[in-house]
């Protein structure tokens, strides 16, 4: 069964689209990064995923159901909305007995444990807490009830280095200790890459690339090769972005097969070259570097 | 849920309380003495039921004495208004402010479930609170109310029977209504008081008087009759002699009463002069059916806006 499959999904408000033509497929048991710039339709397509929206066109479903529709739904589906909203007037656990009186299943013992591992004491209100500390609460506030898919927006977009770090292992233990399916979303691929397996990038609001990891970097490759030089026959099923020097082009594609011609000089690409590629405009080359600071510049 | 409740609204119900805690006091003291003077005075003998003597001297020295207690009564219109303000504006905007309904809305909960059972426990609190207050003001305007027979006069009536009830309902609905729609707690509290107001002085003011059409009463003004309608919401009253408009002392000017007319005598003057009495009225007995159809009305209201409440959180929200 798939954790979360859309077809011709879209979130459209007034003239706007937030989200178009989204369709895909999550196998349960993956730990999903959802990629793009600020803006591209990420918060959209979780908040669809949870039931917060309602698509204006397609449909969607989270473990076969319909989201947020049905208790069930409610249930089986942990979110961690973007910069993690609780009550900064409630303590940490008061928070809990959020979890614990509205959820039929909550395991007390794990959020207790997890929390006085974390040194997070419960009697602190939320509002004193530091940010990572929040994400944390809202992270066991979200798995505490035992879901079989959490999303999570942009999780650790306001923590600091060193609390990413954190927060995003113990998101990988948690998801390997429960068998967990995990969504989350960031803008930067950093976050992803050592976290994640599947990838679905998002620009423009619409869906531009989304699989498993390994499959996507096996079905991309770097080639070098003279200025001028035709593609034909040379296995390509397209072209995602294309540099020029005076001699030689580089292009970064996406194959159809061997790369037959051997004056194209076929690289490897890593994942972080693959997703700039993608959100780069295509057939407007830019350098990596520029792509990722006008992507943090939005930040 | 229940916790939830309590743990997010206690203050606002401790508050409430406290309010009327307060207000009980003042009205309980106030009350007392006030129904004190109004027994001791004779006063409540003199209106008393078969009693036909004249009891104005003893009413306008009550009256006098509890005049600065008995301006204060309009301003009790606010009091309804505040649980729109500071329960129903906040209700939903809050969430919506701090994002927290994404929170809340995705625990195993769903949105209409946290919104029901939050209005019903609100509503519970704001008919307990407003019934206990609503038997007490009208208690204490008891003795005002008999001494002034004004107590369907807009301002007055307004503040008693079932309406602050009512009143309290519509205004709750419609800062929770204000804030959904709105999302910002500080402009539907704007909001819920520019509309609670408008409405409420428009239906004082334009729409009451016409629940029902008035009666239109045309008699012959004979001395002894009582012209004043007690209890009744007099709109008009106009005295005419041979079918022109008069001031209506023209009549004992005309037909003075001297220590040689007799009843008798100042009937024939006043039947001579052909004088007449036209007067356009609410009738005392309508009093609570008025109570009735303003309240239905507020109810009403109040329900429509909770129907597009929740039509909004399913459709709109989020």
């Amino acid at each position: 069964m798939n954790a979360l499959a859309a077809h011709g999904l879209g979130k459209r408000y007034g003239e706007h689209w937030a989200l178009r033509n989204c369709s895909l497929e999550v196998p349960a048991g993956r730990v999903v990064g959802l990629v793009g710039p600020n803006g591209a339709g990420k918060t959209t397509l979780l908040q669809l995923a949870v039931g917060l929206l309602a698509p204006s066109t397609g449909t969607i479903e989270v473990l076969g159901l319909a989201p947020g529709k049905s208790r069930e739904a409610l249930a089986r589906v942990g979110f961690v909305a973007q910069d993690a909203p609780l009550y900064p007037d409630f303590t940490v656990g008061e928070t809990l007995t959020i979890g614990r009186r509205l959820n039929e299943r909550w395991n007390q013992d794990w959020a207790e444990r997890r929390l006085a591992g974390l040194s997070i004491p419960l009697e602190k209100p939320v509002g004193q807490l530091s940010g990572g500390q929040r994400a944390q609460v809202a992270l066991v506030l979200a798995l505490g009830k035992q879901p079989e898919l959490v999303l999570l927006d942009e999780p650790v977009a306001r923590l600091d280095p060193l609390a990413r770090r954190e927060f995003l292992q113990s998101l990988l233990d948690a998801a390997v200790e429960h068998g967990l399916t995990v969504v989350l979303s960031s803008h930067l691929i950093s976050d992803l890459e050592r976290t994640c397996d599947f990838l679905i990038l998002l620009r423009d609001a619409e869906v531009r690339l989304s699989g498993a990891i390994d499959d996507l970097v096996e079905r991309h490759r770097l080639l070098v090769g003279p200025r001028g030089r035709s593609t034909a026959g040379a296995g390509i099923a397209r072209t995602i972005r294309e540099s020029h020097t005076d001699k030689q082009s580089t292009l970064l594609v996406e194959t159809a097969g061997p790369v037959g011609d051997p004056a194209w000089e076929s690289h490897v690409v890593d994942l972080e070259e693959l997703v700039l590629a993608y959100l780069g405009e295509p057939n407007e080359p830019r350098r990596p570097v520029d792509v990722l600071h006008r992507v943090e510049a939005r930040a | 849920m229940s916790w939830l409740i309590y743990r997010q609204h206690r203050q606002q119900a401790l508050s409430g309380a406290a309010t009327l805690a307060l207000l009980a006091l003042f009205l309980g003291l106030t009350g007392m003495h006030m129904s004190a003077v109004f027994h001791n005075s004779g006063l409540a003998h003199c209106l008393g039921a078969h009693q036909h003597g004249d009891c104005s001297d003893i009413e306008s020295s009550f009256e006098s004495r509890f005049s600065t207690l008995r301006q204060l009564v309009p301003f009790l219109m606010v009091l309804p208004l505040l649980l729109g303000l500071f329960w129903g504006a906040p209700l939903v905007a809050r969430e919506l402010e701090h994002d927290t309904q994404q929170m809340i809305w995705t625990q195993g909960v769903t949105r209409l479930r946290w919104f029901s059972t939050k209005l019903a426990a609100l509503v519970a609190v704001t008919l307990a609170l407003t019934a206990t207050y609503a038997v007490l003001i009208s208690w204490w305007l008891g003795p005002l109310d008999r001494s002034t027979g004004d107590r369907f006069q807009p301002g007055i009536f307004d503040q008693q029977g079932a309406l602050p009830i009512a009143y309290a309902l519509f205004a709750l609905a419609l800062g929770i209504a204000a804030g959904t729609i709105v999302r910002k707690t500080m402009s539907a509290m704007a909001a819920t008081l520019v509309g609670f107001v408008t409405l409420r002085l428009l239906i004082a003011g334009v729409v009451r008087r016409h629940y029902l059409a008035p009666v239109s009463k045309t008699y012959v003004p004979l001395p002894g009759i009582d012209t004043s309608h007690a209890g009744a919401w007099v709109f008009s009253q106009q005295t005419t002699e041979a079918g022109h408009t008069v001031a209506p002392f023209t009549i004992g000017s005309v037909c003075p009463a001297t220590k040689t007319s007799t009843t008798a005598t100042l009937d024939r003057c006043v039947r001579a002069h052909s004088f007449l009495e036209h007067d356009v009225f609410q009738p005392a007995g309508r009093y609570w059916l008025f109570q009735g159809i303003e309240s239905a009305v507020y109810v009403g209201l109040a329900l429509a806006l909770l129907a597009v409440t929740v039509w909004w959180i399913k459709k709109r929200i989020a």
